[in-house]
């Protein structure tokens, strides 16, 4: 954490968290109930806002530090935490109890369908990978990775080819995002996976630094590789299906912020991971606003918003740092 | 929208023997067995289950896309739509001389005006020209009954037709008129999308009296499950425990004959439930 330390790691990370902060003070007091500021606290309106500024919070640390995770892991600038395939797991779990009606049962089928189909894919994905004397190449990790996104992809696309129109509505939303919080416990259990993710990865930074250089280099340094990246695989992919389970498919913002972030302060995984958990953080609860203001009392589907504001930011941040991008 | 009706199809195959009629919609299904053409239907879609009659009937593909082959084979005299995803079909069954009629239903308006295109299409006017006289005159006479009462007493409805997310019935779509027709006040009306997904916030702002589940299966869970979600405890339909989920969705969505029922049955429970909350 001695990085942390230095002068230019304290100014990035103090400014970050300022960011946050303000933009759970904008969440908070922004949507589509016009409430004066004295009301609100004692009103049903706060806590709907809390809950969802809280998801959006967890949600955005935990898909940022997956992605720091991932494009380590796999050294590959391309990686994000959809990329082996948890989305199209989680998406199967979702769709199926959307298109069974599972959903009417209780209000967990929902989110325990997507989970389930979040841990099978990853099994699924852990299993291909494996190669006879236990490793795990991180070129077959995302190969399998890969293709059990497409295999899985393709048997969702169908179960929605069979959906009526209604049902398929809500597919539709499932997989653009939505926050829409309405359980306290469900809340609990996403941040207590997210946070323990981060904190694994903040502990255990140094290592993600060296999985970056690549098996052989990071071997040599002392690192068991393959032990570490098992552990890696694991807690990323719980964070991405915990996150995913409570939320649907929020796009976008795994690869991008931690992509910016270490545009700004550098690929050191000792700041990335921090600084990327409370821009992801920050990034998540500023756009929510957003998609639940601007057609106030409609809400727009929160990964349309993610890829809108995100994209051009990035484009714009990587043509002015082009000649020093690139670890 | 007319592509063309029976009235075009070659007339030496229809003398002397029943018309041959598919149905590509439920509630075109519900009209024509009302108009007593039910045993005339030769297919159905997969998703006309009423009466139970119509289950009987052989099946030619989803709603808004019929497999053509499947209709083709069926040598229908016409098929009756109720709003065709893909134009080319009518185009494809025109060549083939059979007779297509595509109703619009979004409003009672044109509910009446489908009843009586499709009586013209099927030789049933009179039967037709009934239907939509007993409709209207349930109608009317709900409405009688509540025009003593002042929109200010009218009991606040929220409908919520999803929940994952949050989804209502905005103004100008067909459950809006029909929360009016039954004496209630939508809480969505201004907001003018048909099926907007809501801000559950604003839901809590508005504060209906009532609050009408109208989702296939939720019936019998829904007021458990609302009184747990996070801030909505305080909505007075929620406190109250007036929250309909048992009246069955098709009553309510189904633009067929049984859309007079649904009204009534809805009036019944919102006469049950005067408004509490303040606003």
């Amino acid at each position: 954490m001695s990085v942390l330390g230095d002068r230019k790691g304290l100014i990035a990370h103090g400014t970050l968290l300022l960011a946050l902060v303000s933009a759970c003070l904008f969440s908070i007091f922004s949507g589509a109930a016009h409430v004066s500021a004295g009301d609100l606290w004692h009103s049903g309106v706060f806590q709907l806002r809390l809950a969802r500024t809280g998801i959006a919070l967890v949600a955005g640390a935990g898909l940022s530090v997956s992605g720091v995770i991932f494009q380590s892991l796999l050294r590959n600038p391309l990686a994000e935490p959809y990329v082996l395939g948890v989305s199209a797991g989680a998406g199967l779990g979702a769709a199926l109890a959307i298109v069974l009606g599972l959903m009417a049962v209780g209000t967990w089928t929902l989110p325990g369908m997507a989970f389930l189909g979040a841990m099978g894919s990853i099994l699924l994905v852990y299993a291909l990978a494996r190669t006879r004397g236990g490793a795990m190449p991180g070129s077959t990790l995302l190969l399998s990775g890969v293709i059990v996104n497409a295999v899985l992809g393709n048997v969702l696309m169908f179960l929605v080819s069979l959906a009526s129109s209604e049902k398929l509505h809500g597919v539709a939303w499932w997989l653009l995002g939505d926050l829409q919080m309405f359980d306290w416990a469900l809340l609990r259990i996403v941040s207590v996976v997210v946070a323990a993710g981060v904190a694994i990865s903040i502990i255990l930074a140094r290592d993600l630094n060296l999985l970056a250089l690549g098996d052989e280099p990071a071997a040599h340094l002392g690192l068991d590789v393959e032990w570490a990246k098992r552990l890696f695989f694991i807690v990323a992919s719980l964070m991405t299906g915990a996150t995913v389970a409570a939320c649907g498919l929020i796009g976008f913002i795994g690869l991008i912020v931690p992509h910016t972030v270490r545009l700004a302060i550098g690929p050191d995984h000792r700041r990335l991971v921090t600084a990327s958990a409370l821009a992801g953080a920050a990034f998540l609860v500023l756009a929510d606003s957003v998609a639940r203001t601007v057609m106030a009392p409609s809400e727009i589907p929160i990964g349309v918003v993610t890829s809108l504001l995100g994209g051009p930011f990035f484009l714009f941040l990587l043509r002015r740092k082009k000649s020093s991008y690139g670890n | 929208m007319i592509f063309g009706c029976s009235r075009d199809a070659p007339p030496d195959r229809t003398i002397g023997r029943k018309p041959r009629i598919v149905s590509l919609a439920p509630s075109v299904t519900e009209i024509l067995f009302v108009l007593g053409k039910g045993d005339s239907l030769i297919g159905v879609t997969d998703h006309c289950d009423y009466p139970p009659e119509a289950n009987r009937i052989e099946r030619v593909g989803g709603f808004g896309t019929p497999s053509v082959e499947r209709l083709l084979t069926l040598t229908p005299d016409v098929v009756i739509a109720a709003g065709l995803e893909r134009s080319e079909v009518a185009d494809v069954l025109r060549r083939a001389g059979i007779g297509v009629l595509d109703v619009r239903i979004g409003n009672f308006h044109e509910l009446f005006d489908a009843i009586r295109q499709i009586g013209e299409a099927v030789d049933a006017h009179e039967k037709a020209k009934d239907l939509i006289t007993r409709m209207q005159g349930e109608l009317k006479a709900l409405a009688t009954r509540d025009s003593a009462t002042r929109p200010e007493q009218r009991p606040h409805v929220f409908v919520e037709i999803g929940s994952h997310p949050l989804m209502t019935a905005g103004g100008g779509s067909f459950l809006d008129d029909l929360v009016t027709r039954a004496g209630g006040v939508n809480v969505a009306h201004s907001v003018s999308q048909a099926y907007p997904v809501i801000s559950p916030e604003k839901v809590v702002e508005w504060n209906p009296d009532v609050i009408v589940v109208a989702e296939m299966g939720r019936a019998g869970l829904a007021a458990t499950e609302l009184s747990h979600r996070i801030g909505w405890a305080d909505i007075s339909a929620v406190k109250n425990r007036r929250i309909i989920d048992d009246i069955h969705p098709d009553l309510l969505f189904r633009p067929g004959p049984r859309l007079v029922e649904g009204v009534k049955a809805l009036s019944a429970r919102l006469h049950d439930s005067p408004p509490q909350g303040k606003r």
